[in-house]
């Protein structure tokens, strides 16, 4: 008896802890399908975790409100504290490297940070610091003294304009040292700066969008009315990063065609969106009736070219594979951890999402589940070109989400290069993936043309000997019947 | 009967001699058209359930059968009625009875042409959707074509008033939609007052 009844405590508390993982996960992990031909979200398995969150409990100075979070090649971590105006630096164990409020000038003066957003580290270990409100860059070197500044630099144009100013929010530096900013209330685009703090150009600006009714005004309007209408802007960014193959990711909110924008150096988009939806983090649904619109606040990339766009209307965060399409959408707003208020930074390094959060004044790290991990284990043997083993992956994520199209989808193009035709077809349709119309390298329309083919020159032959043998027996009836015919004349 | 459907396929290429035979010589019959209205809502079905997944996003969505006859139905009716009703007033000389069989009968190349495409589409590849489209564009364009050109012979309208009553006819229909939704909406909150009344009342009580 007492046996039983410890196996049977035992068993709960088995119970309790394999239901842990998911128990204190304030959120539902999802995905969209399509596969009804209108987009459906669906549940997912849990792909990311809270780990654990950096905080004062953990670094043990209190953070207040963290804005931006970079790493460098060593892996330790610098956090700009925009309101208590310093810049955190912490181990790659995240402990407290170095509190930094005052820095010190080559020439012996202190200066001091007033409200830094950005901060980026370089391969040389050079740390770029937005001052944003004293109006200036702040280079600093490994001992954190201040070995070059940029103070005030005003774009072609308004060179003379005393009212310009130069705040700079976040920044990213390329390898021959041009940095890239952004500046508040600067709508033309990212500003490019060389070394020695020459304006250059301006990069990737985005598209002023109307909505038609204002369009339609703006034809009947008279000038002065034009002249009363509110000035129109493009849609400013909001963030920035620097991925591994030295591409600019940008993301800007309210932009409904490209919050997420993939820059080469000549400004150009270069994002892949091969997705089953847009890249736009929240899509409507066919169950949706309000407009859901999510708000990019941030976004970055890992080795693999994994996406990770950060959402700060909904809390979540979104992560799409190098060609776009939408692996785990989780997240949500709220104060528990694994929750956001207002996010403001994502990063990801070593696997981890470390969110920055200005609401609830602290970094959430988050971890991938064993799920995540296969998906991710999967996506990168295929875009290695490891076929073979990115399909067993795939099954096994299949097992574990029957609804997650694109492992189908991969699956039928590891197939069709295989020359597996049919099996191609059945994933593919299982996937959803009918291919491009004008290129026609993969999917369902290639696995289906070569299958064809295929059947067709099997059927050919057996097709023309019966054709042949049906007309040699109709011509001898014919003739039969026509010499019949006469005999029966001859014999009338 | 046999005679009745070669009828219908003799309307296809002679539309007016058709329809004025269906009018005048009583060669038409309502059975047949309303037998043609059934084989348009089957060659929709058809065609959703079994036109190819190349050509076809909603292979695997759920097939709702009622809305896929409402949705020929409420059509054909608000067509027919606002037809009459504004014909009569126009000096039209078709009877209702007209309007309902050569809606019918000019429906006849939605069923002929789609059903075999749907099924030739399980063979072809996205190079050959053009012409599955093309065929199915024919197939509306005809329907259009012989509805017109079937009103015009009943009423014995010139083109210019033809033109005009579908223009009116149009507008008819969109008014008589928008009485049907505002009764319903109206009738059902009729009913959900009374219902609350009753409610209220069985509880106090």
């Amino acid at each position: 008896m007492k046996k039983i009844l410890a196996s049977a405590v035992l068993c709960l508390l088995f119970c309790s802890w394999a239901f842990g993982v998911s128990a204190f996960v304030p959120y539902d992990t999802y995905t969209y399908s399509t596969r009804t031909g209108s987009v459906e979200a669906l549940y997912s398995p849990t792909a990311y975790y809270p780990d654990f969150v950096i905080d004062k409990s953990l670094i043990g100075i209190p953070l207040v409100t963290p804005t931006c979070i970079c790493f460098d090649k060593e892996g330790n971590m610098y956090i700009t504290d925009n309101s208590a105006n310093r810049l955190i630096v912490l181990n790659p164990d995240f402990s407290l490297k170095a509190n930094l409020d005052t820095f010190e000038t080559e020439d012996g003066m202190f200066e001091f940070l007033g409200g830094p957003e950005g901060v980026f580290v370089t391969d040389d270990m050079e740390i770029y610091l937005c001052d944003t409100k004293q109006k200036r860059i702040l280079v600093l070197d490994q001992k954190y003294n201040i070995i070059r500044k940029y103070e005030n630099i005003k774009p072609v144009g308004v060179e003379n304009d005393e009212d310009y100013s130069f705040m700079p929010t976040r920044i990213v530096v390329d390898s021959s040292k041009n940095m890239y900013v952004l500046v508040q209330n600067e709508y033309q685009g990212i500003m490019q700066i060389d070394q020695n703090g020459k304006f250059i150009s301006f990069l990737g600006s985005n598209k002023v969008t109307y909505d038609p009714i204002t369009k339609l005004w703006k034809k009947i309007m008279t000038k002065e009315q034009k002249k009363q209408l509110i000035q129109f802007l493009p849609v400013e960014y909001t963030n920035l990063t620097m991925d591994h193959e030295g591409f600019i990711y940008t993301a800007s909110k309210a932009d409904n065609s490209s919050p997420i924008k993939r820059l080469n150096l000549a400004g150009k988009d270069v994002l892949i969106r091969n997705g089953y939806v847009d890249m736009v983090g929240d899509v409507k649904t066919s169950k949706t009736t309000e407009k859901v619109e999510s708000l990019i606040a941030g976004v970055d990339s890992d080795e693999n070219g994994q996406v990770y766009a950060l959402d700060s209307n909904g809390g979540r965060i979104f992560v799409y594979n190098s060609e776009g399409f939408l692996l785990y959408a989780f997240g949500s707003i709220g104060n528990q951890i694994g929750s956001f208020i207002t996010p403001s930074d994502i990063k990801v390094n070593n696997g981890l999402i470390f969110v920055a959060d200005q609401g609830t004044a602290r970094i959430t790290v988050f971890r991938r589940t064993e799920y995540a991990d296969l998906v991710t284990k999967a996506n990168d043997l295929y875009y290695k070109g490891q076929y073979e083993e990115s399909v067993n992956l795939w099954k096994q994520v299949i097992e574990r989400n029957a609804n997650f199209e694109l492992a189908y989808a991969q699956i039928g193009k590891v197939y069709l290069r295989e020359n597996r035709y049919k099996e191609a077809m059945e994933y593919f349709k299982l996937g959803n993936f009918r291919g491009d119309k004008i290129t026609n390298t993969t999917g369902y329309n290639k696995a289906f043309i070569e299958y064809r083919r295929i059947q067709a020159s099997k059927l050919l032959g057996p097709f023309v000997i019966v054709i042949v043998v049906l007309y040699i027996g109709y011509s001898f009836y014919k003739s039969r019947r026509k010499r019949t015919g006469k005999a029966a004349n001859l014999q009338r | 009967m046999k005679q009745k459907i070669k009828f219908a396929f003799h309307i296809l290429f002679h539309p007016f001699d058709g329809f004025w035979d269906m009018k005048h010589e009583r060669k038409g019959d309502l059975y047949v058209s309303l037998g043609i209205m059934l084989m348009v809502i089957v060659s929709n079905i058809f065609s959703r359930q079994a036109t190819a997944f190349l050509f076809n996003p909603q292979k695997y969505a759920n097939l709702d059968v009622v809305f896929e006859i409402n949705k020929v139905l409420i059509l054909f009716l608000l067509f027919c009625v606002s037809n009459w009703s504004i014909t009569t007033l126009m000096g039209g000389e078709g009877t209702f009875k007209d309007i309902v069989m050569t809606t019918g009968y000019a429906c006849l190349p939605l069923v002929i042409i789609p059903i075999p495409v749907a099924i030739i589409s399980n063979l072809s590849s996205y190079y050959e959707q053009v012409y599955l489209t093309t065929a199915n564009s024919v197939a509306t364009l005809w329907f259009f074509a012989l509805l017109f050109a079937g009103i015009m012979t009943i009423h014995n309208y010139s083109i210019g008033k033809m033109l005009g009553t579908i223009v009116i006819t149009l507008v008819a229909m969109a008014a008589l939609l928008f009485i049907c939704l505002l009764f319903f909406n109206l009738f059902s909150q009729l009913i959900g007052f009374v219902y609350s009344i009753y409610k209220e009342i069985a509880l106090r009580t």
